[in-house]
This record gives C-alpha cells, structure tokens and sequence, in this order.
C-alpha cells in the first residue's frame, strides 16, 4: 500500500469510529434491527424462500450424501443468497435470517432428530417417560468458539487452516465447503454495500473498508473484531443453527485492539465505547429472550488480573444501555480491581444484567471434575453462568430431574396403600431410592441420545474454531472435544428439602395425620386444609435459613444425586456431572407438577438453582450465604448458583455496597460458584405491577438472564412479589 | 461486678435514675425482642443486633413501641388475620403470622450461638454484634455479662443506649463496650421531659464521662418535627462540639412515622407526631 492510499485507510477507519459518536440518533434503527427483517430486498431472498430451497437440496442429498456435506451445501447456499441490508445508523450489516425462532435449518434438524432416535434407540423416548415430571431431551444447543485462535486466524486463516488439514474424511470436506462460504459472504457483503445507495455514507465506508480487510486478512482494529465477532457468532449460531453461547473473555479480548487503536489515533475511548454500544445492541434487540452471554474479567497467569480499560467501558455500557441482553458475566477473584467490584455491585442493585462469578469456588469444582488448575484459571463461562475448559470442552444439558415430583409420586403412592414408612427415616430413604432410580434411566436415555450426535448436529462452523476438530476432522460438539460433558440438572431440591421437612413435622412430629392422609390433602390441592397449607408456607424450617433439618436434608439429597451421577461414563467418551444449575424449569417444572407438603400449591414454582423455594429465607442474607456451607459443592460441580432476593434498603449507600461485597466473599468461600441479586422490595414489585408504564426499564433475573418486568406474565409477576414479602426489611 | 441489690441501694443511683428502682425495673434479664442480622446501620460492617425489651424512657416517637415494656405482649396484625374459627394463640402455628409474641426469654448462651452464626461475615466485614432495644442499659447487669461472653469469644460489640443509666452501668459496660451508639434526643431538658418522660441531666453526664474516658462513640441525633428539630437539633450540635465530639461521630437521622401499626397491633395509643413525608 502506498503512502496515499494508507493515508486514506486511515481517515475512513477514524470516520469508522467517531461516525457514530451520536449514539440517541442510531437507537431507533438499532432497536429494530433483530425485531424485523430490514435488509435490502433486490440483495437476495428472505428466510421462507431460503428455508424451500434448503429442503431441495436436502431432499435430493437424502441417502445419497452424508448429512454433514448436505448442511455444508444448504450453509453455501444461504451465504450465497440471503438477503442482506446496510444502514448508516448502524456500524454492523442485517440479514434475512434474523429471527432466532424462525431459522432455515430448524425443521431439517428436528426430522434428523426423528430419524437418528428410530433408527438407533426407538425405545430411549418411552424409557424416558418412567422419569416422570422431568425432561430428558436432545441438548446440543451450546458452542464457545475458540475466540482466541480464530480472531489470529481471520475467515481467510481460518479456510486456509482447514484447506491445509490432513483430514479427508466428509466431515473435514464439510467443513471446507463452510469455510470457503464464510469468506465468500464477507467479499459478497463488501460488494452489495459498495453498491448501496449509501454507499459514500462514512459509516458505511467506513464499514466497506473494515470488511474489506476481513476478507483478505485478520482484524487489525477494535472495529473489525467486532464485525468478525457478529459475522462468525451470526454463520453459527443463525445459518448453521448452532447458540454461540458466549462471546468470550471479551475485555481480555479486546485490550490489545483498542490499546492500538488509540495509539495509532484511529480511535478515542469515547468513540470505542460508541462503537461497543452499537455492538451491545445488536444483542440487545436480537429478540432471543435467554440472551447472548458475554464474560470480563479473570487471572492473568502472574497471577494478575485481566481486568483493563476496556471492562471499565464494558460496565459503562451495559449500565448506560440497560438492555437484558448481552448478560455479562463477571470473574470475581481477590485480585479484581475494586473500583470494578463496586462499579458492577451498584449496577446489580439497579438491576442490571450481571452474573458474579467466584474464580476459586470455580476452580474448586472444576478440581471436583478432574481438571487442572491451569484450565481452571482460564477456564470460558458460557450459557446463564456455566463453564468449562477453554477450547476444550464441550457441555450438553440433556436431562433436568424433576425434585419435588419425586415427593409427590412418593405421597400418591402412600394414599393408595402402597408405600408405608414408619419412620421419617426410612421415608427419606424412599425418596432417595427413587431418585436414584431415575437417575439410572436417565443416564441410559441420555447415553442412548447421545451416542449419535454427528447424525443430526454437524457442528460445522464451530468446530472450524477448534484446533483438533480441523486437524482431524472432528464435530466439536459430539464426541470431538478433549472433554465431551453431559452435565445433569435439577429443578426444585429448595422445595423437595421443605416438602420432606414439613413431612417429618406433620406426619412424624406432629401427627397431624398418616402419610397416606397427607397424601389425599395434595392430591385435593389443599382443599379443606387452607390452614395447614399457610402454616407449611409460613414455617421458618425451610432450606436457606441455615437450619439445621433442612440443612440436612439438603446435603444429604446432593449426596445422593451426586453419587449417582458424577464421574459415570456418557456415551461421547466424555463424563455425565450433576449441577444445581435448573434453567427455567423451576417454572415450567412447577406448572405441571401437583402440590407439595411445603405448602406450594399445584402449578406454583418451585425452588430454582440451590437457592430457597420463593420467600422461604426468612432469616435474611446471611443466613441464606451461610446454607450453603451445609452442602458439599463438590456433589454438583457442574454449576453452583444462588439467586439473592434483597430488600433495597438493606443494602443502601457505600455501606450497602460493602454489604455486597460480604455476601458474595462469604458465598464463594462457600463453595457457591454464580451469585445473581434481585434487589426489590414487595411494594416496589406491586407497584410496577399496578402501573407498568412507570417501569418500563425494569428487569428482574429471571435465570441466567434478566428479563423486562412488564415482559413478564402475571403468574410469575406474582411469584416475585411473593418472594420478596420473603424478604426481610431493616 | 456491682450487683443489681449494691446498685438500687446505692443512693446515687435513685438519685440519677429513679426508673431504675426496684418497682419500675422488675426483672434483671430482660425478654429479647428480636435479632436483626446483616444489620449496616448499627456500628461498623455487617452485624447482628439483639433487641432487648424494656425501656425506661417513653418517647412519643419511639418506632419500637414494642419495646417499651419489659413484660412480654401478644400482637395481632389485622391486616394478615384470617379470623380463624378458634385462634391458635401460637406464633408456630398461625397460618398467616399475623400473631407475634413480643418478648422471649433468650439464654446467654443462645445470644452468644446466634451471633457466632454470622462470624465469618463480621471477621470479613470487621463488624460483630450490637445490643439495642428498648434500652439494654435498663438490664445493665445482664448487659456487661453479655458483653463479656461476646468478649470471650473476640466479638466486637456496639451498645446502642439512650445513656439514661446510672454511673454503676458505664462503669461496668465500659471494660466490655467496643462502640458507643448512643442517642441525644433533646438539648432543652423541658422538652426532653415532655417528650422522653425523664430529664436529660444525667444522659449528659453519662456523655460527658465517655467522652473523657476516649471511647470509640457515635451520637445519633434524631429530629422529629415539631418536637426537637430546628433550634434544639442547632443546640445539641453546639453542645456536642463544645464536648470536643467530631462531627464526623455525630451522625442526624431523619424522622419516620412508619411504626403506627406495631402502636395499632399492640393496642396502644398512637403518640406518634407526624414525619415530614
Ligand atoms: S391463628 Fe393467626 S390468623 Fe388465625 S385468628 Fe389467630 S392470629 Fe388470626
């Protein structure tokens, strides 16, 4: 390049950047962006006539190609001819495929499933049905690319890599056929914006000259890592229907970009966090209500921190956008900068999208799980606050046992005669005995779904990122991975712990009735018994009160579902590990599942993660914290994580925030991994119930994710309220 | 220590505190009102602060009416009573917890339990545990016995008093007492009378003695409107400063009426004035 023409990269790379200093102007563009197909139509099809034209080249691929080669062809040909959109309020290209809900691919995966399971385990799905209430399903959805290799690499590296590979087998041609897409979507999208009517419009030049280099080269600016950022996570996880369940260790990432871009003056701070704004939204109105993970944070091998400059502008943005999504999960450690600690605490309790999570207690598991410290230390968060080896592993969740159905078949069981149990003791033993029982049907169903991955998900895209998997030809979401995990959920074990405590109360210390008495009274959701059932609600022996019955009970209930679970073989190479991890079943699960002894009527939730059933810790925080002391966390390495309901005024002013900071140090020395704040007071939530216009930025956690108040249904606007009349006041 | 028997025979005490006499004072070890854990506002990091019942000031505003006598009370709420067919008269087993039994008897050692629970949360925060009440100094005895098992066991411990005590009760807290909390309620002795029940004199003394003993101390002054606040609020400053307390150990806390239900529960009169908002 001569002196002239680098001259000019330059301007158009700084108009790259300050072009979108005026952030307010660009929001009602960006908020429509993933709500509605806006691209251009005359550039190429929309998503239904992509999805006919993937079923022709199916059908005609049926039993004459491999699977993963027909995926490849439909991912070529969607790169090819999807319709695209440039817009000057926006520093990043839309696509026809926009909607998460409606992709190309969806139906052909799901006939695949069909297909796989009746050709190698036609009984796994009424096997699965004796585990009754919980969910036993195909799981693939989660991929972490290996940013770090392949933001080296760039698209023509990453096609170059696998065109050098000794791999010939038709996944590795698969993979070709992708790669070559990729890098031919990127040169399309630099010729249709160059055609575009704005095509002198400076964020648009500025944006022609950044896919320009992403077709001949790797990112060289802050700016171009976050357009190959959104082109890769967009070929994944849209065209070949795979969730890149995070954006990596994204300050960490970042840092050596932005350093150089201010360096060489292409850019401010004030510009890059205009940029990372517009990147944020892009998530921010994709409209995938589970939200698009992001991390910050870490332990730099000197044992340093990775925190930088570039988390500061990360907290800034998330705090000055307030959208769900990206959810940002933070590595938390003795080393993380405390102006960064106190910054994202603040944030929490203004209910912004944070997950803390404890290095050491993280560590701690993955020890549990027989990793190493090293992989530990750099290990990657993914999905709602999960985790794994970096570029090592990959983590299915393919089953979510059901708890408190357990009690309630156990009690229906009782009401017809067949289970009796003199003692509290030997009830307890019952339950256990089931839950080992499904526990071992589970396992098999799982293996039997399991064994045969690559038939149905061809993780094509991803696996590109993966080292070993373009070295040898692998699918880096089966069996292709170092480490292939099958980690096992739960739903409810707050709720199943009061439901056995309030069992031992009413049956076995008060005999109030017989077991099988108890057993009509759930059956008849209560009727007759309103008494009964408030004080059941009312009573302080509830798991998170640090007391000793329920303290027990749960223990001994993760002892038990960890033994049966931890360390066995799946049928990928890899390890099944139990998790106290529950997603959104705790509701949904709870919908469906009768009423419990605890005083939960049928259809309410239940308990989600580790943490109590909704407003049963009474005893406040600290007591909740210390509960978990009572468990052993290393029965559910596969993840840890409490949901902290706190009255505001409880943690108020610079005091409050020092509260904070106790609570989460207390909570990782406990062995907790993930810590999420609600931070609401009962009134607060009527409130914004009653007049949901005056709370339109309101978000509360649903999960791993926040969730918009007035997105919320009644049901489960009431179920907050209630938990946060749990809530004690100062 | 000094005995209860030593303290109401001694003449001075009649002298400064006549509440404290043995008819308005009968019991020693009071009932416990209630326990707060990862309390902020009482003394330094996150604490638990145990409430004893029994009060010998009666302040008009006082938003812990349930403190104010030393006999344990039953408090119904309305607002969450269901009109049982037949009340069950038991905190444990009302559906609603619309009943609250006010007062119960907590041995020493299950104070001590309680608050070790939380230990891990002072030692991080370097907070401990805080009396208050009612007035813990109404218990004086008990109080420096319980302070001392807390010292056993490397607590740190806040006294949260309104300082109408006599001298035999500083003295004994003083060894035991990490943090004074204490409250000034009103410059003008008139005006203390009328709204405290009992003269501000020896309150007075009682700072003073702390100040010159160098105790770590914080004065809380709380200015309720139409009553205290304005010029007596000026005035007290004044005074503080004259004592040589920094501002910096005098914190103003703002009025609220919230407390009128715990009044209606109890069946008490409502004295409480009006807050400003
Ligand atoms: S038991 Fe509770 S709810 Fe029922 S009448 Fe008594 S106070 Fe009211």
């Amino acid at each position: 390049m001569d002196i002239i023409n680098r001259g000019i990269a330059v301007v158009a790379l700084f108009l790259s950047v300050s072009a979108f200093a005026a952030f307010d102007d660009d929001l009602p563009y960006l908020k429509s962006k993933w709500r509605s197909d806006v691209t251009d139509k005359s550039t190429g099809l929309g998503v239904e006539e992509l999805k006919v034209k993937a079923e022709k080249i199916a059908a005609a691929g049926k039993g004459v190609k491999p699977w993963c080669l027909v995926k490849a062809e439909i991912f070529k040909m969607v790169c090819e001819e999807m319709s695209v959109g440039f817009s000057p309020h926006d520093a990043f290209p839309a696509f026809s495929c926009w909607s998460k809900k409606n992709r190309v691919l969806t139906k052909l995966i799901n006939e695949r499933i069909a297909e796989v399971d009746s050709t190698y385990c036609p009984d796994a799905k009424v096997k699965s049905k004796e585990v009754k209430g919980s969910i036993l399903r195909h799981d693939y959805d989660h991929a972490v690319p290996d940013w770090d290799r392949i933001l080296k690499l760039g698209f023509p590296g990453i096609k170059a890599e696998i065109d050098a590979s000794k791999a010939t087998n038709d996944y590795s041609k698969a993979m070709r056929i992708v790669a070559d897409a990729m890098l031919n979507n990127v040169k399309r999208l630099v010729k249709i914006a160059e055609d575009s009517k704005d095509a002198n419009n400076p964020v648009i030049k500025a944006e022609i000259a950044a896919l320009k280099n992403l077709a001949k080269a790797p990112p060289k600016t802050a700016y171009e890592v976050m357009l190959f950022q959104l082109l890769f996570f967009y070929y994944g996880e849209h065209l070949d229907h795979l969730q890149v369940r995070s954006l990596g260790n994204w300050d960490r990432l970042l840092k050596p970009y932005y350093e150089a871009d201010l360096k060489s003056g292409r850019s401010t701070r004030e510009e890059f966090k205009n940029l990372v704004k517009h990147f944020w939204w892009q998530w921010g109105s994709l409209d995938n209500w589970w939200g698009q993970p992001v991390y910050i944070g870490g332990t730099k091998a000197d044992g340093t921190t990775e925190y930088n400059e570039v988390s500061r502008i990360v907290l800034e943005v998330v705090d000055e956008v307030h959208v769900p999504t990206p959810k940002l999960q933070m590595k938390i450690a003795s080393n993380t900068p405390d102006d960064i600690l106190s910054k994202a605490l603040d944030m929490a309790r203004r209910h912004r999208s944070i997950v803390f999570c404890g290095e050491e207690p993280m560590a701690k598991a993955m020890a549990a799980m027989g990793f190493s410290a090293e992989e530990a230390r750099t290990l990657d968060i993914w999905g709602c606050y999960e985790f794994q080896p970096r570029a090592a592993a990959n983590t299915t969740l393919p089953c979510i046992i059901n708890m408190p159905r357990i009690m309630v078949d156990l009690l229906e069981k009782a009401r017809i005669g067949e289970l009796k149990a003199a003692t509290f003791e030997d009830f307890e033993k019952e339950f256990h005995q089931e839950l080992e029982r499904r526990l071992e049907i589970s396992l098999d169903v799982v293996r039997a779904y399991e064994a045969n991955m690559d038939e149905f998900i061809p993780a094509l895209v991803h696996s590109l990122s993966i080292k070993s998997c373009v070295d040898e030809g692998k699918n880096a979401i089966g069996n292709g991975m170092k480490y292939n995990l099958s980690v096992i959920l739960q739903a409810g074990s707050g709720t199943a712990v009061d439901a056995l405590a309030a069992v031992k109360e009413i049956v076995y210390e008060r005999k109030e009735m017989t077991l099988a008495e108890l057993g009509q009274v759930m059956a008849d959701d209560w009727k007759g018994h309103d008494e009964l059932r408030l004080r059941m609600r009312a009573s302080r022996r509830k798991w998170g009160n640090n007391e000793p019955l329920t303290n027990k009970l749960k223990r001994d209930l993760y002892r038990v579902f960890g033994a049966a679970v931890n360390g066995k073989a799946n049928s990928r190479g890899g390890k099944f590990f139990a998790s106290g991890h529950s997603i959104d079943f705790f509701y949904i699960m709870g919908r469906h599942t009768k009423a419990t002894p605890d005083g939960r009527m049928k259809g309410e939730e239940f308990s989600k993660n580790i943490s109590p059933a909704p407003g049963a810790d009474r005893e406040g925080p600290t007591a909740l914290v210390a509960s978990i002391n009572a468990i052993d966390t290393r029965d559910i390495p596969g993840d840890i994580i409490l949901d902290m309901m706190i009255h505001p005024s409880t943690i108020q002013g610079e005091k409050g925030l020092m509260a904070m900071k106790v609570l989460i140090d207390r909570y990782f020395a406990a062995g907790g991994c993930a810590m999420h704040f609600n931070v609401f007071s009962a009134e607060e939530l009527r409130d914004a119930q009653e007049h949901p216009e005056r709370y339109e930025n309101l978000q509360v956690r649903m999960c791993g994710w926040n969730v918009r108040w007035n997105d919320l249904s009644k049901k489960l606007q009431d179920a907050y309220i209630l938990r946060a009349e749990g809530v004690l006041q100062p | 220590m000094i005995t209860r028997r030593e303290m109401i025979a001694s003449s001075a005490a009649f002298a400064v505190a006549p509440l404290f006499a043995r008819g308005a004072r009968p019991i020693k070890t009071p009932l416990m009102l209630d326990t707060k854990r990862m309390a902020i506002w009482d003394g330094p990091g996150l604490r638990t602060t145990f409430f004893v019942k029994g009060c010998p000031l009666k302040c008009i505003w006082c938003h812990n009416p349930e403190s104010l006598k030393v006999e344990s009370e039953w408090a119904r709420f309305k607002h969450l009573c269901r009109n049982c067919a037949k009340c069950t008269m038991d905190e444990a087993t009302c559906p609603t917890r619309a009943l609250k039994l006010y007062g119960k008897a907590m041995s020493i050692d299950d104070i001590v339990a309680k608050a070790l629970e939380d230990k891990p949360f002072y030692d991080k925060s370097g907070g401990g545990v805080t009396l208050s009440g009612g007035e813990p100094l109404f218990f004086w005895e008990w109080a420096a016995e319980l302070f001392a098992a807390f010292k056993k066991v490397d607590l740190h411990t806040c006294l949260d008093t309104s300082l109408y005590a006599p001298k035999a009760a500083i003295d004994a807290m003083l060894p035991v007492t990490d943090m004074w909390l204490a409250d000034y309620k009103a410059q003008d002795d008139e005006k203390h009378k009328k709204y405290t029940g009992v003269s501000n004199v020896v309150i007075k003394r009682n700072l003073e003695r702390l100040v010159s003993e160098k105790v770590k101390l914080e004065v809380r002054c709380l200015s309720v409107p139409g009553c205290t606040d304005g010029e007596d609020l000026v005035n007290r400053h004044k005074y503080l400063k004259s004592l040589g307390i920094a501002d910096s150990a005098v914190v103003d806390l703002e009025y609220y009426d919230y407390a009128r239900s715990k009044y209606l529960a109890l069946g008490m009169p409502d004295t409480m004035p009006r807050a400003n908002r």
